[in-house]
């Protein structure tokens, strides 16, 4: 049952890997492909993260996995925010339309 | 289901391909930011392939290196060729400044491209320079040269195929000998037993090369000025969260280097890591710091290591022979030795001049 | 189990590839660092799930590496040197720059002849090993925040942060 819970959720982790993959690829200006990529791409780490944990050996392995997607989470969101400043800094207009 | 037991080799095919683009296109491509970006994609690429090969330490070390320090220094160095490519301050619209970063790059003052040549990592970026043509179209060789040359490289090629099938059969090496003399060695972990203890003078004179190669930088110029921006509070904040952070993995990295991946030149970049994005954020360290106590957590590394190589002659070994029992004490206080200056060495060299 | 873990990885990697693409792509600088941190979500991901395939828990730490220093390479490309003045030939006294320090002792240097007032480069990491000092947060805090106005701002957003 936990495996089971644990297949799932690595599934859908890798379904958001490709969404966020996919928005980096097709969407229109950098702004929105950083959406695509912080949000999606660590929301897909954290589903996969969160399958792991279900079959780690012990309570430490399962810490040290949630440790590393709290880790990618803060520094995804600062560089998604560096980035956009910059983008913005250069005169980089979002896309309207 | 016979399928299955090929995705392992399919990973490993799409790794290998994946790494001969890479390589490929970052050597080949005109807008020099590019081939920064992908020979930074191409380094953490090859992190994984060491994963796949069963190298666990190298693959750390080159993460580390290639996620933290090899990044930072040739952006810093691709800054300081094409000053006007990215930094202008003025708003440009994205056309115009997209064209600009496909333009052709400044011709790279000789000066420059020396000073960009120092370090370890931007040798490869110095010497790519040197040969490479300003711009796509001029100073290409003809087709038929080429021709020539590709045709040329096929029987090497072929041979080399030819001698690598043949060994297919994994050579036996030396794992048995070093499995038959670990315990004696201090650690349990035949990687940290074999870089500390079996060949410890190759590691020895490694850290000497380090600390050459800070020579080589510091003599050529004094470290540049940052301007004083203020960081962002996002990037204030997160070099607050992480560099303590980076502190407390790169000595578990030693720590754990006794019995498992790990070891000093692992930790060591962690912590030259921590000072690439300490110094990007805007942290000075006070000038009183900067004279005997950076000079000795610099030195440290081989003062240690080569103290203790000689004062066991002292005691009937031969050089670097540590007496029975003492291995263990001995390659640890060296490793940390080590670590704390392989850390300010590569920090160091990102910083770029003497202080 | 172990199927599925090899083919997620394969899958991974493939998304991989394909943002590769917008290295290529990207018209302007910041879609072609975006790529690069996408590799480092990825490769996470797949370091992970070898880790669960082939269990070998070391590669936990190499994830654990590779989740810390993914900030770096994009923060290096937002916070570019841009120390290319003259000073930088080697040629004119790195004096002559204004580089107002982070206000801890420059006071007491200007008498030392030996070294620039003001300098701008150094180490880190041995002050803190000599200090001794147990709390390194605070140095950063107060290495980081002193000298501008930002800097009351900043401290309490870090000491929140760090706390």
């Amino acid at each position: 049952m936990l495996v089971s819970l644990s297949i799932l959720l690595l599934l859908a982790g890798a379904v958001f890997f490709l969404a966020g993959t996919l928005g980096l690829l097709r969407f229109p200006d950098v702004y929105t492909r950083l959406h695509a990529l912080t949000k999606a791409d660590n929301l897909g780490l954290g589903l996969i993260v969160l399958g792991l944990m279900l079959q780690a050996d012990s309570l430490a392995a399962a810490g040290k996995l949630l440790f590393i997607w709290l880790l990618l989470l803060a520094a995804s969101a600062t560089a998604g925010q560096l980035v956009a400043s910059w983008a913005q800094g250069k005169g980089i207009k979002p896309w309207r339309g | 289901m016979a399928w299955l037991n090929l995705l392992p080799l399919a990973i490993d095919l799409v790794l290998a391909l994946t790494l001969l683009w890479l390589a490929w296109r970052a050597l080949s491509s005109p807008d020099l930011f590019r081939a920064v970006v992908l020979f930074i994609a191409l380094g953490l690429v090859l992190g994984l392939v060491w994963v796949r090969l069963d190298a666990v330490d190298i693959a750390l070390a080159e993460i580390a290196l290639g996620a933290g320090v090899t990044g930072a220094l040739l952006l810093a160095a691709l800054a300081k060729l094409q000053p006007g490519a990215t930094d202008s301050a003025e708003p440009a619209s994205a056309a115009e400044f997209a064209a600009a970063l496909e333009g052709d790059p400044d011709t790279p003052r000789p000066a420059l491209a020396e000073r960009a040549a120092t370090g370890t990592a931007p040798i490869a970026l110095g010497s790519t320079l040197d040969e490479r043509p300003v711009g796509a179209a001029a100073g290409t060789a003809p087709i038929a040269l080429r021709w020539l040359i590709a045709l040329l490289l096929i029987p090497p090629c072929i041979g080399l195929g030819l001698v690598v099938w043949r060994l297919w059969v994994p050579a036996p090496g030396l794992t048995d000998l070093v499995a038959a003399r670990l315990d004696e060695s201090g650690v349990t972990y035949p990687v940290t037993a074999v870089l500390l203890n079996f060949r410890g003078y190759d590691t020895l004179l490694e850290l000497a090369v380090l600390l050459l190669a800070l020579i080589g930088v510091w003599s050529l110029s004094p470290a540049p000025h940052l301007d004083d921006a203020e960081p962002e509070p996002a990037l204030a904040a997160l070099s607050r969260l992480l560099a303590p952070l980076m502190i407390l993995v790169a000595a578990y990295l030693v720590w754990i280097g006794a019995q498992a991946p790990g070891g000093a030149f692992q930790a060591g970049s962690v912590l030259g890591a921590a000072g690439v994005l300490l110094r990007l954020s805007g942290w000075r360290l006070s000038p009183r710091a900067t004279g005997w106590p950076l000079r000795l957590a610099l030195v440290l590394g081989v003062a240690v290591f080569a103290f203790i190589g000689l004062a066991v002659i002292g005691l009937g070994q031969p050089l670097l022979g540590y007496p029975a029992g003492w291995a263990k004490p001995a390659i640890l206080a060296i490793e940390l030795a080590a670590t704390l200056s392989i850390g300010t060495i590569l920090a160091a060299l990102f910083i770029g001049g003497r202080p | 189990m172990q199927s599925l873990y090899y083919s997620l990885i394969l899958f991974l990697l493939l998304t991989l590839v394909a943002g590769l693409w917008r290295i290529r792509r990207g018209p302007t600088a910041a879609d072609r660092m975006l790529a690069a941190q996408l590799f480092g979500t990825t490769a996470t991901a797949i370091l992970l799930l070898l880790a669960e395939a082939s269990t070998a828990p070391a590669l936990h730490d190499v994830a654990l590496v590779l989740a810390l220093l993914a900030a770096i390479t994009v923060t290096a490309f937002t916070r570019r040197v841009r120390g290319l003045r003259s000073a930088d030939l080697g040629l004119v006294d790195a004096t002559a720059g204004k580089d107002a320090p982070v206000g801890e002792a420059d006071g007491e240097d200007s008498a030392r002849s030996r070294k620039p007032l003001g300098a701008c480069a150094g180490e880190r990491r041995e002050g803190l090993a000599r200090d001794a000092s147990p709390d390194p947060a605070s140095d950063l805090a107060s290495g980081l925040s002193s000298g501008s106005a930002n800097g009351s701002a900043n401290s309490a957003a870090g000491g929140g942060h760090a706390g």
